[in-house]
Formats: C-alpha cells, sequence, structure tokens
C-alpha cells in the first residue's frame, strides 16, 4: 500500500518542460515562406490541415513522451500536453482525423522534411540547417 | 455489414504487406457504486447489467486497441476494437470503426465502412473516459440511443473562414445495437436509411454544431409480434380502439428523427459545454423525447472541476388508453403488455452531478464522479431493476464512480 502511495504520489508530481525557442519548418522547395499561429494551430489540432495557399499538408510531431512536444503545444495554444492529448483523443478515437505521424528526434522529423515536398514539423531552433525554411518562429 | 467485412478484408490484407502502421488506443478502469434499492444503475441501455446496491461494479471498464494504416496522402485504413462487457452478437459490436478514408484536398474527406454515427457531439467518443472532462457523457442524454456506428459512407467538407474552420458533413447507412430491460428483454435495434447531415464551426476555444438525422426502424421485437398477433383476436366490439393500438405497436418502417445542437467553449481554463436534442418518431414506442445538459468546469493546473446539470423528459404515456371494455384477466394481460410496450420510453429525470478529474500524467488521468439522479418514477428505460422494489421506488438516488482513464 505504501508502494502504491509513492508511484500515486510521483504521478501526481510530475513536472511540464520548460520552453525553448522553436522553429517551425518546411521543405525548401515549399512555396509557402510564412503561416500565422492560427493555421498552424488549425493543422496540428487536425481541423484543417493545409498550408495558406491550400496545398495539403502532411504534419510531423513528437512521439508523447517526448520533452519537446508539451512546449510546442503550450506556447502555440496555450494548453498543457494532457490536453492536448485529451482533444487528439476525441477527434482520432472517433476515426474523424488521423493525427500528425510522430517521431522520436528532431534529427528524424528534420531528415523528412527535407525529403517530403509537403511536410511540416519542428524542431528546436538550434537544430536549423541550410536545406530546410523556417516559416514559424516560437521563441523562449 | 458487407462494407464492414470488406474493410476488415482489406484492413487485415494491410498487415500483411505493410509494417507501416499506427497502433494506439484506450483504456478505462472504473468502479461504480450507488445507493438505491431500486435501480440497477448502467450508462447505457445498450449494458446488458446494472450495478446495485451494496456492491462495487467494475463492469463499466474498457479496453480499445485501434491501428491505422496510410496507403499516402490521401488514402487511409482505420479499424478499432473495443472490449467490455457484452452479452450478445460480441464480435460485431466489439469492431466500433473499420474504414477506409480519401482525403481527396484538403476540404473534401469521403469514408466508407464502419464509422462512428454523428448523432450528437460525444456520440463519436463517449467510450474514451480520457478524452471527456466529465467521468461520462450524460445518462439522460446519451444513454437512451444506443447507436454509435454507421455501416455506410459519408462525404465532408471544411473550409476555414475568417475567425474558424466550418464544416458540413452528410452520411448514409445502416446501425445496429442491443437494448437490454428487465425480465431478460434484449432486443439488437437494427436501423436501416440512415440519413444525417452535421453542420458545424468551431475555432480554438469554440465550437457550434447543429444535427438533422432520420432513420427508418429495420426490424422489431419478437414480444411486439406476439402482441400485435394478439390483439388481433380480440373482438372489436371489446375493444373499439384495436386496429389503432395495433398500428401504433407496429415499429416496422416507422421514422425515427434526431435533431441537436451543441456547443463548447473551452479556453483552457474554463469549459462550458451543452447540447438540447429532439427524438420523435410517428410510432407510439417513442414520443417526443426531449433531452439536454450543461456542464460548466474549471482547471486548476492539472485538477479539473465540472459541474454538469441534465434531464430528459418524453411525452410517451404511461398507459395504453383507452383499455378493453370488458377487463377480462386475458384481455387486461394484452392491456399490460401494450402498456409496457407504449411506456417504456416513457422517461422523466434529471441529474446533477460533480467530477473532478486530476492528470495524473500526460497520458493518464483519475476521475472521481458523485451523481444525484431525480427520477419521476421508475421502472425507467435507462436502467434495470430490482423488480421486487416497484412497490416501493426510490426516485431519488446517489451512484459514484472512480476511474483511471489512459491513452497509449
Amino acid at each position: 500500500m505504501g508502494r502504491l502511495l509513492s508511484i500515486v504520489f510521483v504521478l501526481i508530481s510530475y513536472p511540464f518542460s520548460a520552453t525553448a525557442d522553436i522553429a517551425v519548418i518546411v521543405n525548401k522547395d515549399n512555396p509557402v515562406d510564412s503561416i500565422s499561429q492560427r493555421q498552424l494551430i488549425d493543422m496540428y489540432m487536425g481541423k484543417y490541415v493545409a498550408f495558406p495557399n491550400g496545398d495539403m499538408a502532411v504534419t510531423y510531431d513528437y512521439e508523447k513522451s517526448h520533452p519537446l512536444r508539451g512546449p510546442f503545444f503550450l506556447a502555440l495554444t496555450g494548453r498543457n500536453e494532457s490536453q492536448i492529448n485529451a482533444y487528439w483523443s476525441r477527434i482520432k478515437f472517433s476515426g474523424k482525423v488521423s493525427p500528425p505521424q510522430s517521431f522520436s528526434s528532431p534529427s528524424a522529423i528534420l531528415e523528412n522534411v527535407r525529403n517530403i515536398p509537403n511536410a511540416i514539423g519542428y524542431v528546436p531552433a538550434d537544430f536549423v540547417t541550410g536545406d530546410v525554411k523556417v516559416i514559424y518562429q516560437i521563441n523562449d | 455489414m458487407r462494407s464492414v467485412f470488406i474493410c476488415l478484408l482489406l484492413f487485415s490484407t494491410t498487415f500483411s504487406y505493410s509494417s507501416d502502421i499506427d497502433f494506439s488506443g484506450f483504456a478505462t478502469l472504473k468502479a461504480v457504486k450507488t445507493d438505491s434499492h431500486t435501480a440497477k444503475i448502467r450508462e447505457t441501455i445498450s449494458q446488458p447489467s446494472g450495478v446495485t446496491k451494496d456492491e462495487l461494479d467494475f463492469s463499466f471498464s474498457s479496453l480499445g486497441l485501434q491501428a491505422e494504416w496510410h496507403a499516402n496522402d490521401n488514402v487511409e485504413l482505420v479499424g478499432q476494437l473495443l472490449l467490455k462487457e457484452q452479452r450478445d452478437d460480441r464480435v460485431n459490436n466489439a469492431i466500433k470503426l473499420a474504414f477506409l478514408r480519401y482525403n481527396l484536398n484538403s476540404n473534401w474527406q469521403f469514408r466508407a465502412g464502419r464509422t462512428g454515427l454523428d448523432l450528437f457531439l460525444m456520440t463519436e467518443y463517449r467510450d474514451i473516459g480520457y478524452s471527456m472532462d466529465m467521468e461520462h457523457p450524460p445518462v439522460e442524454f446519451y444513454s437512451i440511443i444506443p447507436h454509435q456506428n454507421l455501416d455506410g459512407v459519408d462525404l465532408q467538407y471544411r473550409a476555414p473562414l475568417h475567425q474558424g474552420i466550418a464544416g458540413i458533413k452528410t452520411y448514409w447507412g445502416r446501425s445496429k445495437s442491443p437494448i437490454y430491460s428487465d425480465n431478460d428483454f434484449f432486443w439488437n435495434v437494427e436501423l436501416k436509411s440512415i440519413l444525417g447531415v452535421a453542420i458545424q464551426y468551431e475555432t480554438l476555444n469554440w465550437l457550434f454544431r447543429a444535427n438533422y438525422t432520420t432513420t427508418k426502424s429495420a426490424n422489431e421485437h419478437q414480444q411486439q409480434r406476439q402482441l400485435r398477433d394478439a390483439l388481433s383476436q380480440v373482438p372489436l366490439q371489446v375493444w373499439p380502439t384495436r386496429n389503432e393500438l395495433i398500428e401504433s405497436l407496429n415499429i416496422l418502417d416507422k421514422r425515427f428523427t434526431y435533431s441537436a445542437f451543441s456547443m463548447r467553449y473551452d479556453d483552457s481554463k474554463w469549459l462550458v459545454q451543452s447540447e438540447i436534442s429532439l427524438t420523435d418518431s410517428n410510432s407510439s414506442v417513442l414520443n417526443r423525447l426531449k433531452a439536454g445538459y450543461i456542464t460548466l468546469g474549471k482547471r486548476f493546473d492539472l485538477d479539473t472541476l465540472s459541474f454538469t446539470y441534465s434531464l430528459a423528459k418524453s411525452d410517451n404515456e404511461e398507459r395504453v388508453e383507452p383499455g378493453p371494455l370488458v377487463p377480462l384477466p386475458e384481455l387486461m394481460q394484452i392491456y399490460e403488455a401494450a402498456s409496457m410496450h407504449s411506456g417504456f420510453y416513457q422517461l422523466d429525470q434529471y441529474s446533477t452531478s460533480v467530477t473532478w478529474r486530476r492528470e495524473l500524467s500526460p497520458t493518464l488521468a483519475l476521475k472521481l464522479n458523485w451523481k444525484h439522479t431525480s427520477a419521476d418514477h421508475l421502472p425507467s428505460a435507462f436502467y434495470l431493476h430490482h423488480i421486487d422494489q416497484f412497490d416501493d421506488p426510490d426516485l431519488s438516488f446517489n451512484t459514484f464512480t472512480l476511474s483511471f482513464n489512459w491513452v497509449f
């Protein structure tokens, strides 16, 4: 019983990560140069997954446990990761929308954005290389 | 059902040829307790059993498993199994989703197979405890309509407007769902020619939604047929309204309509959600069922406290009037049976409930709920009952629920 209470205490006390500079990136050949916060929210909340020019987008996200995911959604939407997961469980498990493809690392997202013309992802700002295009920046 | 089978066949084929499948799921571990000595509490009329007084019940728990295969940017296959307490038609009821989704472009989406039935705001995700701040969808609003799935097709159009996203969806198909009642009553209710339209407008914080759905009953319970046969044997002189009663008890091909308006506001600190609905039919079995609820919630970091008030009232009469002119025992037996079928959806009750939700991690939530229910009468279609308590029913009772809700 004591061990169970300890586990519950640890679970209740879990911290949220701090925000770092985050860059939203697209393929170098993507004609889009910038995106508004609302358009980015619509894409990452599965409401309307398209670039401002109307082209369909392929959104990339991180696996649920990744430390960048919570800060990104908190800065973008004002909602913590639990609220985002609850929202996505509503629309994903009801079959309305497929969630973004999830990756385990920024380098995996970078690699895919380099190769997929209509991809969009986010990485720590200091991960950005010259062969992708930054269209939105979240500053610490 | 054929479309579901085809979808499953396609889905199983993908397992053979592709490893690019996303697996995910959700689970609820739930304990329920009540102080009612008359009602056996349940959350939907498709639950075969209910919680009785002095027992702690875990049969509300469930596990959902979902697989999605992305053939390309436009085509996806989705399958979902929901494992929970079932008594009949288990395999069919366990298959919650099995459909092909085709995104023509960013505006148009087409789906075929078994999808969710988009009747009300939460119909499609009412089994996913983690997805909602309340412990479970309001019983008065969601319990009485068991159908959650559509075997058919739907077409959706979405477009960005100045402030938000507007969408319209139309759907067509069939649905089947079990209904359980007292005395081992079981009916696998089939709906055919389901045709509906849902209009939605949403921003980050606001969601407004309206729905209208029409359908026809595709089958009837054998008791209804036997009752009509028995009534047809009764002389008109003894029961002058016999023919009208026979017709009103005939549910086959009768039209049912569902209308609803829903709204949700969630700015991450405050939550307001409300729905109103009208369910009607051109049969005496279900007559103008009006339901609604409002939920107010406040978030405190990892905690959410919400309050819900919900109610349901129908125009169904308790008794068939007029009855036979001669009170012979055999006629009175038929009269009682006819009254039971006509009065099945006679509902008039409201509930107030408080839910505390605690985020134990970004994928695990604990919920505690206390609900107080006041019913105009028992028996009620919402519940199962201790039949020997009908002489002294408790029309006011409490239900306590503790649940752990995961997504993975």
